[in-house]
């Protein structure tokens, strides 16, 4: 929840391990402890959406986690995030937005040595929107009180057998019948891709066909709707840019309109959502579903420059649970 | 280690639950445990147990009916497990959901360990009158299990090597999965089996797995798919039991 930054420094005195977002000012003054931190000053708080340079979102890990380990990764050593994560546990990432980490990761984390087989979750840390090209976004760590602009702070947590974590999504955008774009390459940029089979530069198709670039790409990850959001298209160099890798291979489609996203989010809450440990959502969807002074469940957190549930998402909630294991009922095994 | 400690270990009762006190009514060859949650903290008469999502000190009300369920045999002794307080409630603060009791399925009368035992006897003997002797339990209870499982007695001589495990060891392994030449990984892979899943992990995997996956690559690589995918199942066995039984049947 949002706090104060004296009711935030009581939490890290009481020894609870804690994830804060918060903007660099109050994070660099923090007592030390068992925090990590990213700078960002909008908020998905109690009371609504809410911009603030004072406040800290502060969010308690699950009491069950039984050791946790903080630490930073650069771009070298980021490709073993998952194969040093706890057998059972989980990893919460921050990333500075921009940073060559961030980047790296973006481009490549699905293909990282056991990824997918431990749950990772984090964000991608920005700053004030009127702060963008003059102060970089930072990451904390709170045991230290390093601050890196370069680096992404990590906290690998390990549970107890009888407690498993599992990450989750909540994203209200659908493909639409739109047609059917891939990309010849995986990048944050592209100029030419196939659109309904025929090869077009994406920048003159989206002018063409006056699409609104507040809607994402959306591809179907076997059933996960996964977004890429437009960064900017530049008419003279015909390129558009992203807040995501477009991966080559995968068919996109640009998103149907969600008319209310307050009122759509509440009912894509998956009913079994419980025992969340920790939870953000993007900043395009405060800005351009104006969340600003208004509630989206019981889903709070920071409203970042990028989600991340195992590879970096756009324009998407996301989620950590964690709950006691369901023994196996079956005789066979699985059932 | 002490009594309760040991009966802990005995009976498999994981480490957020504590026995209060026990009895054991050696006439009817029953011992009873009444439980509580570990850690709660009793204020005259009263529990309290801290949310694990906001870390509110939530009091804990006492059932209108104590709940117990058939465990596991202890010697020659029927244990059931007994708890005095409502164990599915919403924190008042965060308004998250809980349920303390993982042990057993809603309005069920066995713990899911019974149940394993009962289903694995079902399996085995030739009448299910056996297996309510063998185990101690009631013919309702064992119907009830056979139904619900959609059980033959006396069926097991061709079954998977699984269904000749005990629980414990399927829950420390996972060897009864099929190995990762089974083509039934492929087929999951390459897309002709159609997947139904939910799970990000699965759905993030699957869709990397089939953007690379060469139906002319050599076997090896095709294994070496397999092996991925194998790995995510027995890592997540417990949360995909469905998905299991769409592949696997």
């Amino acid at each position: 929840m949002l706090m104060s930054f004296e009711e935030t420094a009581r939490e890290i005195e009481k020894g609870r391990l804690l994830t804060l977002a918060g903007s660099e000012e109050v994070l660099a003054r923090l007592p030390r402890g068992h925090w990590i931190g990213g700078t960002i000053p909008y908020f998905m708080g109690q009371n609504g959406g809410e911009e603030s340079r004072e406040k800290i979102f502060v969010q308690s890990l699950p009491e069950s986690v039984e050791e946790a380990e903080i630490r930073f990764y650069d771009a070298e050593n980021i490709p073993s995030i998952a194969e040093d994560a706890p057998d059972n546990g989980f990893t919460l990432l921050l990333i500075p937005a921009t940073s060559r980490v961030h980047l790296d990761y973006a481009a490549n984390a699905p293909g990282y040595e056991g990824m997918f087989l431990k749950p990772i979750i984090g964000w991608i840390t920005g700053v004030h929107l009127g702060d963008l090209g003059k102060v970089s976004p930072k990451v904390f760590n709170g045991e230290t009180g390093a601050a890196a602009e370069d680096r992404a702070a990590v906290l690998h947590a390990r549970l107890p057998v009888d407690r498993v974590a599992s990450t989750g999504i909540v994203n209200l955008f659908t493909q639409g019948d739109s047609d059917a774009i891939s990309f010849p390459e995986t990048g944050f940029s592209a100029v030419d891709a196939l659109v309904a089979g025929e090869r077009r530069n994406l920048a003159d198709y989206i002018a063409e066909k006056g699409i609104d670039t507040r809607l994402p790409l959306v591809a179907n990850y076997q059933g996960a709707m996964i977004n890429v959001s437009f960064q900017s298209v530049d008419r003279a160099t015909r390129t558009t840019h992203f807040y995501a890798p477009v991966f080559a291979g995968v068919e996109y489609r640009q998103a149907t309109p969600v008319a209310d996203y307050v009122k759509e989010f509440q009912s894509c809450v998956p009913s079994n959502v419980e025992h969340v440990g920790f939870s953000c959502n993007c900043i395009l969807n405060y800005l351009y579903s104006e969340l600003e002074g208004k509630r989206t469940a019981n889903l709070t957190g920071p409203m970042t420059f990028g989600e991340v549930a195992y590879q970096l998402l756009n324009q998407t909630l996301v989620y950590l649970s964690v709950k006691p294991v369901k023994p196996l009922t079956g005789v066979n095994g699985y059932g | 280690m002490d009594n309760k400690d040991l009966l802990k270990a005995a009976l498999k009762i994981g480490a957020d639950w504590d026995i209060d006190w026990h009895e054991v009514q050696h006439g009817k060859q029953r011992l009873d445990l009444w439980l509580v949650p570990a850690g709660s903290r009793g204020w005259f008469g009263g529990r309290r147990w801290k949310c694990g999502n906001c870390g509110h000190n939530i009091r804990l009300r006492d059932a209108d009916r104590r709940k117990r369920w058939r465990h596991l045999n202890i010697g020659t002794l029927a244990s059931y497990l007994n708890v005095g307080v409502e164990c599915e409630f919403d924190c008042p603060e965060c308004g998250s959901s809980h349920n303390l009791v993982s042990w057993a399925e809603p309005g069920a009368d066995l713990t899911r360990e019974m149940e394993q035992r009962v289903a694995n006897a079902i399996c085995r003997l030739p009448d299910i009158s056996d297996v309510c002797q063998i185990l101690g339990v009631g013919i309702d209870e064992a119907l009830t299990v056979q139904q619900k499982l959609g059980l033959k007695p006396g069926n097991a001589g061709a079954e998977a090597p699984a269904r000749t495990k005990t629980p414990s060891a399927m829950d420390e392994d996972a060897s009864w999965l099929p190995g990762d030449d089974h083509p039934a990984w492929t087929r999951v892979i390459d897309g002709s089996l159609a997947l139904k899943t939910d799970a990000l992990p699965l759905q993030f995997m699957l869709n990397r797995l089939r953007l690379q996956h060469d139906p002319n690559a050599p076997p090896e690589k095709r294994h070496a798919q397999a092996r991925q995918l194998r790995a995510y199942f027995t890592k997540y066995r417990h949360q995909s039991t469905n998905e299991l039984r769409q592949i696997f049947g």
